[in-house]
């Protein structure tokens, strides 16, 4: 009981020999809290995968969409993005656009080719 | 509230000074991603343990990293408004033959 208390929150660190895809701290929908998102076009490039094989081939991972207005709201909010990275992702108002994300996770992260290492909090 | 939920920062960790040890001891895996409420000694000892080390300091500007600092707080007093990775700087230590 007491390991499954520790496992289920230690801190994850990730490691890889390329820069890191940008992933952002978004809340998708009013049930649930924030949690981390990377955009799905950029998983698919570095994976060299369309967007119907990524989905038939690893189902269990979660996309989901967000209005881009909003997306870009929730990116004006974070403290440790640069101006210019949430620049990137500027529209043009009025443009009715949508994001799509897919969630981060330990397994997709190794599949981008990094490695995980967990730390507990204390130890 | 779990760690995997917060928010994330990049890091780009170089290897302090040169010398002779110049290739020795560099971390194959430089860009690192972790929690904001991450701590410096977190991060230290996933550093010792990748690079098997028994000392491993984490350095920002040629000064060490104080143990407690978050990475949140390093980040907004270091390099806000600064596009990511962050970058960091560790030192080692081995034992003396």
């Amino acid at each position: 009981q007491e390991e499954d208390e520790q496992d289920s929150d230690r801190f994850v660190f990730e490691f890889s020999d390329k820069q890191l895809l940008p992933c952002y701290n978004l809340q998708v929908s009013v049930s649930r809290g924030p949690c981390n998102w990377f955009i799905f076009s950029d998983v698919l490039k570095r994976l060299k995968l369309s967007s119907r094989i990524f989905q038939a081939r690893f189902p269990h991972f979660e996309v989901a969409t967000l209005p881009k207005a909003e997306f870009q709201h929730q990116l004006s909010l974070s403290q440790v993005l640069a101006p210019e990275e949430i620049q990137e992702h500027m529209v043009p108002p009025g443009a009715a656009e949508t994001v799509e994300l897919v969630r981060y996770e330990p397994e997709l992260v190794r599949l981008l080719g990094s490695e995980v290492a967990f730390e507990a909090w204390s130890s | 509230h779990y760690y995997r939920f917060d928010e994330h920062v990049l890091l780009c960790l170089e290897k302090q000074g040169s010398g002779k040890d110049k290739s020795k001891h560099i971390l194959q895996h430089k860009y690192v991603r972790c929690s904001v409420r991450a701590q410096i000694h977190h991060l230290r000892r996933v550093l010792c343990r990748r690079l098997e080390l028994p000392l491993v300091l984490v350095l920002f500007d040629n000064a060490p990293v104080p143990d407690s600092m978050t990475l949140k707080q390093l980040w907004l007093s270091c390099w806000f408004g600064k596009p990511a990775p962050l970058l960091l700087h560790y030192s080692v230590k081995e034992k003396r033959r």
